[in-house]
This record gives C-alpha cells, sequence and structure tokens, in this order.
C-alpha cells in the first residue's frame, strides 16, 4: 500500500468542501485570459507570464487551505509528491485527477496529464484559424504552472512547472511537465527560534 | 425525468474561485502599469523591449512588475498610486460585466430547466434584480443578497451585509487603509450587476459603497421607471 493512501482525496472532496458550479469558474478565467489578450494586443507571451504570476500568487496561498484540509506530512519522495499532487491537490481543489506518467530514470522528472473536460477549459475554443500564432504562443491554462510552482515552493520544493502539449492548442492530449530541481533546505526565519 | 446533457451539474471547490478573483486586482495594476509605461516610453527607441517575447516562468524571488518591491506574496503591489486609477478600475468594472453578461445566460438556461419553464418568467425590473440578488448572488457567494429596495423611479439599491470578497481583507495599516484598498475589489461585483442587467436589455450604472465593514450597498441607476 502507497503511501499517499491514507489521505483520501475524496472524502475531503465530499465532506470538508464548499462547493461552487464549476461554470462559474470557467466562465471567469475564461473572461481574465480573454482581457489579458485585448489587453497586450494578442502579443500571448505577455499573457502567459502574467497568468503564471497569477497563479503563483495564489499558490503560495493555496498551499495553506492544502495543508490545513489534508494535514498530509512531508513526502519523502518525489514519486509520492507527485501522487500527493493528483490525487488530493486537483482532487479537492479542482476535482479532477490528472494521471502521472513519463518518469524520468532519476525520478525527478514526470508528466501531469489532465483529464478532459477540465474546468480551465471546458467549452473553450482558441480561435486557431483566424489566428494562427495563437495555437503556439498561448498557453490558456498557464496559472496552473505558476501555482504548482508556488504551492511547492512554500514547502521547500524548487521545482520547474511548464505545459508542453495542450489539447486547446490542437495536442492529443494536456501535459504538464514537473522537474524537481532541488529540496531547499529548512530555514527557520529570521527572530524565531 | 430525462437528463439535460448540458445540465449534468459540476463543481470545483469555492476557494478556487475566491483565490483567482482575489488576483484581479493586483493583475489589473500590473497590466495597467504595463501599458501606461509602455505608452509613455513611445518616443524612446527602447519602446518594444517592455513587451517579452518569451515565457519566463515566476519565481520567489523575482519582481512582478516594476512596481516598487512588488514581490511574490506580498501586498506592495495595492500600494501603487494606481489603485483607484480609471485605467485600473474600468479593467476590473471590465472583468466584472463581462462575467454578469455571460453568467446570466448560464443560469436563466438552469432555472429555467429546473423550473419547467413556467413559474419562473421574469417580467418586469423587479423580478430581474430578485433574479440578481438570489440566483447570480447564490451562485458567485453561495448566500442571498440581504436586502433589496426601490424607489419606483428606477432606482434600486441592494444590500450585501457580509460580502465575501472583501471580509478578509485586513490591511496591516489598520482599518482605514483597508477600507480604500477594499473600494476597488468592488468594481468587480458592480461590473456582474450592470452585465446581467445588460443580459435583459437594462442599462444601468452601478456603484458600490462600503457602509460598515464588511457590509455593501450597491446602488443601481437604470433609466426604467418600475
Amino acid at each position: 500500500m502507497s503511501k499517499s493512501s491514507k489521505y483520501n482525496g475524496d472524502d475531503i472532496w465530499k465532506n470538508n468542501v464548499e462547493k461552487i458550479n464549476s461554470e462559474l469558474f470557467t466562465l471567469t478565467y475564461g473572461s481574465v485570459v480573454a482581457q489579458l489578450c485585448r489587453d497586450f494586443n494578442n502579443n500571448y507571451h505577455e499573457v502567459n507570464n502574467q497568468l503564471d504570476k497569477m497563479g503563483y500568487n495564489i499558490g503560495l496561498r493555496l498551499i495553506e487551505e492544502f495543508l490545513a484540509k489534508t494535514g498530509v506530512r512531508r513526502c519523502q519522495t518525489f514519486r509520492e509528491t507527485s501522487e500527493i499532487i493528483s490525487k488530493i491537490g486537483f482532487k479537492i481543489f479542482l476535482n479532477i485527477v490528472p494521471t502521472i506518467e513519463n518518469w524520468s530514470s532519476d525520478n525527478k522528472t514526470c508528466s501531469l496529464i489532465l483529464p478532459e473536460p477540465n474546468p480551465l477549459t471546458e467549452f473553450v475554443e482558441l480561435p486557431i484559424t483566424t489566428d494562427s500564432k495563437i495555437s503556439k504562443e498561448l498557453w490558456y491554462s498557464q496559472i496552473l504552472c505558476g501555482v504548482l510552482r508556488g504551492a511547492l515552493q512554500m514547502v521547500q520544493l524548487d521545482v520547474d512547472v511548464n505545459f508542453v502539449k495542450d489539447v486547446l492548442r490542437g495536442d492529443d492530449r494536456t501535459e504538464i511537465r514537473l522537474k524537481l530541481n532541488k529540496v531547499l533546505k529548512d530555514e527557520i526565519p529570521a527572530g524565531e527560534d | 425525468m430525462s437528463e439535460d446533457l448540458l445540465d449534468t451539474q459540476t463543481y470545483v471547490n469555492s476557494i478556487s474561485l475566491q483565490l483567482l478573483l482575489q488576483e484581479l486586482v493586483p493583475t489589473s495594476i500590473r497590466v495597467s502599469h504595463k501599458l501606461l509605461d509602455s505608452t509613455s516610453s513611445t518616443t524612446s527607441p527602447s519602446s518594444t523591449v517592455l513587451f517579452t517575447d518569451s515565457d519566463e516562468a515566476t519565481t520567489i524571488d523575482q519582481q512582478l512588475s516594476s512596481i516598487p518591491k512588488d514581490l511574490p506574496g506580498t501586498v506592495h503591489v495595492l500600494d501603487s498610486s494606481l489603485l483607484s486609477d480609471d485605467e485600473v478600475t474600468l479593467r476590473i468594472e471590465n472583468y466584472g460585466y463581462n462575467l454578469g453578461l455571460k453568467l446570466a445566460d448560464v443560469l436563466l438556461y438552469k432555472t429555467n430547466n429546473k423550473n419547467g419553464n413556467i413559474n419562473n418568467k421574469i417580467i418586469d425590473i423587479l423580478d430581474i434584480m430578485k433574479f440578481v440578488c438570489r440566483d447570480v448572488w447564490k451562485c458567485l457567494y453561495n448566500k442571498q443578497m440581504d436586502n433589496l429596495r426601490t424607489n419606483h423611479r428606477g432606482t434600486f439599491v441592494l444590500v450585501d451585509n457580509s460580502y465575501k470578497l472583501i471580509a478578509n481583507l485586513n490591511s496591516a495599516k489598520g482599518a482605514h487603509d483597508t477600507l480604500t484598498k477594499s473600494k476597488t475589489y468592488l468594481w468587480l461585483p458592480c461590473g456582474i450587476i450592470r452585465g446581467t442587467l445588460m443580459n435583459f436589455g437594462v442599462e444601468s450604472t452601478v456603484t458600490a459603497e462600503i457602509t460598515q465593514f464588511p457590509a455593501v450597498t450597491f446602488n443601481i441607476h437604470t433609466a426604467i421607471n418600475n
């Protein structure tokens, strides 16, 4: 039995989470991305970066909620961490469970495959026929990378997170790549013993 | 009962939306700041340099914008002089407007489906306001608006005794500062209400004030006599 199974994402989702209609979430996020595209005059790199910053800030705050709700303890391996991210993190915040695959031999790099449809992209279509640039440059769900990076930073994990594939761009699946750079040392904040 | 394909309800954690909405104000400030930066320096040849042509990953010690001390996890961005600038508030109002416009469609479809399309006819402006108070607010904040008043000449006052989006805000600089900064956040629900009304073809102006933190009063002016 793997260690992560002592925490149950389904139970927490069912009993301990205030829920809202996912369409509301989809619409809100959609109007944010659309507005950013207009604001930056379709400079999609700039849009990606703003979404990433938003996500990072969210991640820094979200981890607190995550730990409070789940009581998850320190993971021993990055494999365990990834299980927790998928089966508990994604489950209790977005009610989806991405699959994890493509492990590198050193167990430091893996892929999260987001299920379709997911609450960020449901009913979303990019205008790829009228704007050829968008399918090469925009990562519609970039906010997720920011969230993951920010949240993991707060538990002393320096991880690279980025999209490599997105169904919205016409790829066969939506894939986020995670790469563990290093485990940061626990440091006691100045002024605390 | 036959299950409608579009009506299968899915849910996400309300915290996810809450966190997303909370980031809208800082992001709007950053976007405005960046756009103003680039227009003010159009005379210089380096103006195009301001817009990046690559994706960069945010890190803990990276400045999020050229606003002083704007680091991840801090709130210094709210000290920007742009906080109550039209450029920023209009942007936030617009986020809300677009959301309200679309949300009204989704909700109308759903409530009509549920009630068999008979009991839930929206006939006059008061019905529309009730729709905002009940359905829209319920969907957004899991609660209804606490009070609805009208002078029957096109002006409506909606009161939410504990407006969720600002209820958790608390500035280290004291209550007065909290109040000032919270005001900017209120442009979002103002936009949502204006967008919803627009969906029914009603043009309006919506303003909000904080009466007794975190109670918020929305003033809605329409040209319709009721």
